[in-house]
């Protein structure tokens, strides 16, 4: 009798298997949902950039990170709004080729996904670069003191460390201008993007993607 | 012990198969190792959810199990608005079993402050994170804490501990949140220092500043103090002072703070106008600010101009220039205002496509009327945009107006020259990509006409209609291009090019948010059904009608696409507040004010009225009311019931039991009755009212000594079944304060001698008012108002007229046949009266202000056979209005102008206080 009961609870236990969460609301962005699988699609296929030192060893922290930075650039930026078709399957192609055409398929089918479901994830990327560059122009101007500054501070050190001796400042100048240039111009972007997410109404639920 | 085990055999084998049945149960039939829905269910806050929700998943029992179709119902059911967490939770391998676990968003029904003496007004105005109607979020709390911190410190209130109650309620979904402050600081200010320019002695500016060493800290009050020094220095000169708050440091110890106020005066600027007298207020805004100096003396004129030209100098002369000194900038306007004119006469000249005539009555430019300005200054400079706007809705693109004047008699005439220019004409429409709908169908709909004129602005309107047209055939996402092709010969062809959308229908209907309401009331307004065409204009209506109810506090409409080509409609309602309670007090004046101010008290006689009203009652969306009226000379109590529908039928319906007691001049009596009235509504402003009512009335304390024949002279108890019908039609532009538009009502009553009833009579009453706008702010207001009865046999049935609602050349009731013993009035079987009335402001920048000539015409006839339409007694006065949202306050003189009569002091002047509309 007791064997009996033990079996009729395992056979219970079985037809009830554990439920596993599938899918949830991650964050809500000015009204507009971001999911789970919106947040393991932008992860998996490598559409958001590398996020800081802590979000570095789980992949989906970045993109949810990214997915909130589109969402308020977006709602802000409504100027632009399409993104050219050649454009997009480019950037896909550009996909394809850096997973492997086996692995791009893959990880498609992890997510009951077909390639055009990719699309506006690709598209919302483009359109939140673009966004980006209408903002801040990319000739930002570098005054010399702030590339002796990069080449004393910056450079110079950074090459000692790698035990080269570091090359004269006329020879690196465009180099460092470059780099200047480019640090300028995230530091921006970040600023911004900050003052969008302070001013925007977000809601994150991080329990969902434990 | 065999019997045992084949029994336990048997629960197994019954166990087994009951979850195999129960795991794979639908799904037999499916392809082994492809994971395919075999369950869905839905829970909302824990409980399982209504069947409805499910359509708001676009996946069907036996599709394979994708995580995209999961995504996209997760997405789908958080846009319906309607919760706060969606989670989706998946259990089984090949039969996969989905559960949606949803968590209602709640709203916030009511905003609450307890703490300090701060109006809530101030506190909520700060608060961004919570509205009331907004949806509750506990994340929002620590945001919405620091705002009101920050709006009461601006009070004065520091440091405040704020605690937060919410008071949840999971049955309507809404919360409500209180906001409880227990500890806060206050500081006193201990110094003011003013730094920078200061131009007057410390006490005057601390005086304008209006906050003082000694009294508590209040930013917001500070804040309008230093408005208040910028406005003093303005008056001295500095009109770009600029004055903030430059430091303010605490002494938590002693609970002190010193203030620090910067003042940068910048450049003194006097204006001068030379010349006539000009409000310097006209150009004095214009130097604030950081302005070109050419830029500000330029508009200067161009304002003194206008200012001047209103004013009929239409020749005036402007001339401007800056002066500098050491410390000073002056700016002088030297003005020459010329002579006053008057514009006699309107001419225009270069008119081919409208006569003279045609124009001024598009342009409605009146002529002819006497007394008045042809055309207010205003409008005589405005009349050159107005014209070209005429023309360039007909068509004529490039046409311009330029305004001249010329001596004509005694005054001046305006002559608009017009070149016309040429004439542009819609020569053909186009249409592509039309498939759904008919070029026939979207030609009827659009503004532009083939054969009619070109307005470049039309095409705009035209892509609305099309879309709207589209739009109310349910398809979604139609997008039109159009295109403009003009002809050597100024023909236009438009060709709209369509991109057409998808056609939705609505797969269901979801209504949410009700708690007591009936389903069956919410379903009864809904103009659309599942399964028919997404037609906006339906759905809109369908909101419409239950924001009509009354019972929704709001009513939110929303198409939520499911998969292509469907929707489903989620209608959120709030139900509102359902008990009303007032009272009222005021005070009543139907006899004349005699001229002595000490006997008024005596005249006015309290009123009041106390009312309760519980709306929804059972959730049928109805409304029970009790009003209950009292003064010295009447009682009313009055209970009702307000439906919006009879017998299924959309006429709002009311059932009225009433008991009152009423003194008129010549009798009084008691009424009691039932009555069932419904209206119906026959559009552009028409409304039919049908009514069947049950009295009984009682006459008593009659004042009458010998009636004359055709009056009940027994005065006992009578009752009467009645039945009446009227119609109406409003065109005024406001009830309680109208200006323009027009009102026509007809009623006619029967009075049936039915189940023993002593009434048989007939009557029907006629009223007419229009009201017309005048040139310079001035109204113009005509009644005409005319009862026709046979068989009014009893006193309270009978017509009455006199007072400051009919008559004003009479006393209350006191128009027409009297008793020549006493002196009473005895009413009569028909009653004309005629009143005129012409309002014109007193004070233009105060419009609520107005005076008013009256002229009024009227009598009562005692018999039907005695009408006589001319044989009218007439009274005429003057008074003040004062317009309120009840209507016109309105205080008047008025004096009789012939048939004097015994009871009449001749020449003596009646005067009445009243509230509303004499009409």
């Amino acid at each position: 009798m007791r064997i009996s009961r033990i079996i009729g609870v395992c056979l219970l236990g079985a037809s009830i298997l554990p439920a596993q969460t599938v899918n949830c609301l991650v964050a809500v962005v000015n009204g507009r949902a971001i999911t789970l699988l919106d947040v393991q699609v932008v992860a998996e296929f490598g559409l958001a950039p590398p996020g800081p030192e802590e979000t570095a060893k789980e992949p989906r922290f970045a993109a949810l990170d990214a997915l909130i930075d589109r969402a308020v650039i977006l709602d802000m930026a409504r100027e632009v709004r399409s993104v050219d078709r050649g454009e997009t399957s480019a950037a896909l192609e550009r996909i394809r080729e850096e997973l492997g055409e086996s692995e791009f398929t893959r990880r498609l089918m992890m997510f009951g996904l077909h390639e055009k479901d990719l699309r506006p994830y690709v598209e919302e990327l483009l359109l939140f670069e673009r966004a980006l560059a209408l903002r801040f122009s990319r000739s930002l101007p570098v005054s010399q003191t702030e590339v002796e500054r990069h080449y004393r501070e910056v450079y110079a050190p950074e090459q000692a460390r790698l035990g080269m001796a570091p090359e004269p400042l006329g020879r690196v100048q465009s180099l460092l201008e470059a780099r200047v240039r480019e640090e300028a111009l995230k530091r921006q972007t970040e600023g911004w993007i900050k003052d969008l997410r302070a001013r925007a109404d977000i809601r994150i639920n991080k329990d969902c993607l434990k | 012990m065999e019997e045992k085990r084949q029994a336990v055999r048997r629960r197994l084998s019954v166990l087994l198969g009951a979850v195999l049945f129960l795991g794979a149960g639908p799904l037999l039939s499916q392809e082994p190792g492809v994971p395919v829905i075999a369950r869905i269910i839905v829970q909302v806050d824990g409980r399982p959810a209504d069947g409805a929700l499910l359509d708001l998943i676009p996946i069907r029992l036996g599709e394979p199990y994708s995580p995209r179709a999961v995504d996209q119902a997760v997405k789908v059911i958080f846009r319906t608005g309607l919760f706060a967490d969606v989670q989706v939770l998946r259990s089984g391998d090949e039969n996969v079993e989905l559960t949606f676990v949803l968590a209602r968003n709640l709203f916030i029904s009511d905003v609450g402050f307890l703490g300090p003496r701060v109006p809530s007004a101030r506190l909520m105005d700060g608060l961004v994170s919570f509205r009331p109607g907004g949806v509750y979020s506990e994340d929002r709390i620590p945001p919405a804490v620091e705002e009101v911190r920050a709006a009461l410190r601006e009070e004065g209130y520091f440091d405040a501990a704020i605690e937060v109650d919410v008071r949840k309620d999971p049955e309507s979904s809404s919360a409500k949140v209180v906001f409880r402050a227990d500890s806060w600081k206050t500081y006193r200010i201990r110094s003011i220092a003013l730094d920078g320019d200061v131009v007057d002695p410390r006490e005057t500016l601390l005086g304008r500043l209006r906050v003082r060493p000694g009294d508590i800290y209040a930013p917001a009050r500070l804040e309008r103090g230093l408005r208040a020094l910028s406005s003093h220095y303005a008056s001295r000169g500095y009109r770009r002072a600029d004055i903030r708050l430059a430091d303010e440091s605490f002494d938590e110890g002693q609970g002190r703070v010193d203030i620090r106020i910067e003042i940068e005066a910048h450049e003194k600027i006097r204006i001068e106008i030379r010349g006539p007298r000009i409000p310097l207020r006209l150009i004095e805004p214009i130097w604030e600010e950081r302005i070109f100096e050419q830029w500000g003396l330029d508009e200067g004129e161009a304002r003194i101009l206008n200012h001047l030209r209103r004013r009929g100098y239409l020749f005036a002369e402007v001339d401007g220039r800056i002066e500098r000194t050491e410390d000073e900038l002056l700016v002088i306007h030297d003005v020459r205002r010329g002579a006053k004119h008057r514009v006699e006469r309107v001419e225009f000249s270069g008119l081919t496509a409208f006569s003279p005539d045609e124009l001024k009555t598009r342009l409605a430019v009146r002529e002819g009327v006497p007394m008045f300005e042809l055309l207010g200054y205003e409008r005589l400079f405005a009349l050159p945009r107005e014209i070209e706007a005429l023309y360039k809705e007909n068509g004529f693109a490039e046409v311009q107006v330029r305004l001249e004047f010329s001596r004509y008699e005694a005054g001046v005439k305006a002559v608009y020259h017009v070149s016309e220019g040429f004439q542009r004409r819609v020569g053909s429409i186009r249409f592509e990509g039309v498939s759904l709908l008919t070029p026939e169908d979207l030609l009827g709909e659009l503004v532009n006409k083939e054969g009619g004129p070109f307005f470049p602005p039309s095409v705009q309107r035209d892509i609305g209609q099309i879309e709207s047209a589209y739009l109310n055939r349910g398809v979604r996402g139609t997008e039109v291009l159009p295109r403009v092709e003009a002809d050597e010969n100024h023909l236009v062809s438009l060709i709209y090019e369509i991109s057409e959308g998808e056609v939705f229908v609505i797969r269901n209907i979801l209504v949410t948010g009700y708690v007591e309401t009936r389903s069956s009331v919410i379903n009864r307004e809904m103009r659309i059904s599942s399964g028919d065409a997404a037609d906006l204009a339906r759905i809109q209506e369908s909101r419409r009608r239950l924001e009509r109810l009354g019972i929704f506090s709001e009513v939110r409409v929303e198409e939520v696409p499911t998969e292509p080509g469907q929707a489903v409609l989620v209608v959120t309602v709030r139900e509102g507040e359902k008990n009303y309670a007032g009272v009222g007090l005021g005070f009543e004046s139907r006899s004349r004010l005699s001229g002595s101010l000490a006997s008024w008290p005596d005249e006015f006689r309290p009123r009041g009225t106390a009312e309760y009203i519980r709306s929804n009652v059972f959730g049928l969306g109805a409304q029970f009311g009790l009003v209950g009226q009292l003064s010295t000379i009447e009682r009313r109590a009055v209970a009702s019931w307000n439906q919006p529908y009879l017998f299924g039928l959309d006429m709002p319906t009311t059932l009225l039991a009433w008991a009152e007691r009423e003194d008129r001049v010549s009798f009084k009596f008691d009424r009691r009755g039932i009555s069932l009235n419904t209206i119906k509504a026959i559009g552009g402003g028409r409304l039919v009212l049908g009514s069947l009512s049950l009295t009984r009335t009682a006459i008593f304390d009659v004042s009458i000594e010998d009636p004359p024949e055709n009056i009940d002279r027994r005065y006992l108890p009578y009752s009467a079944a009645l039945a009446s019908v009227s119609i109406s039609w409003d065109r005024r532009d406001d009830t309680l304060n109208p200006d323009k538009g027009h009102y026509f009502s007809l009623v006619g009553e029967w009075g049936f001698p039915v189940f023993g009833m002593e009434s048989d009579y007939q009557k029907i009453f006629f009223k007419s008012q229009v009201y017309r706008p005048l040139p310079a702010n001035m109204n113009i207001g005509l009644s005409a108002r005319l009862g026709l009865g046979r068989g009014l046999r009893n006193l309270p049935e009978r017509f009455f007229a006199g007072g400051s609602n009919t008559f004003r050349g009479e006393e209350f009731d006191m128009l027409g046949p009297a008793e020549p013993a006493t002196l009473k009035p005895l009413g009569g079987e028909a009653v004309f009266l005629l009143n005129a009335e012409f309002l014109f402001p007193l004070v233009r920048s105060w419009r609520e202000l107005r005076m008013a000539v009256f002229f009024d015409l009227g009598n009562v006839y005692g018999q039907l056979k005695d009408f006589r339409p001319f044989d009218l007694q007439g009274a005429a006065g003057a008074g003040i209005r004062y317009r309120t949202p009840l209507g016109p306050v309105r205080l008047e003189i008025a004096w009789k102008l012939w048939n004097f009569e015994v009871t009449d002091k001749k020449g003596k002047p009646l005067v009445f206080l009243t509230i509303g509309n004499i009409f």
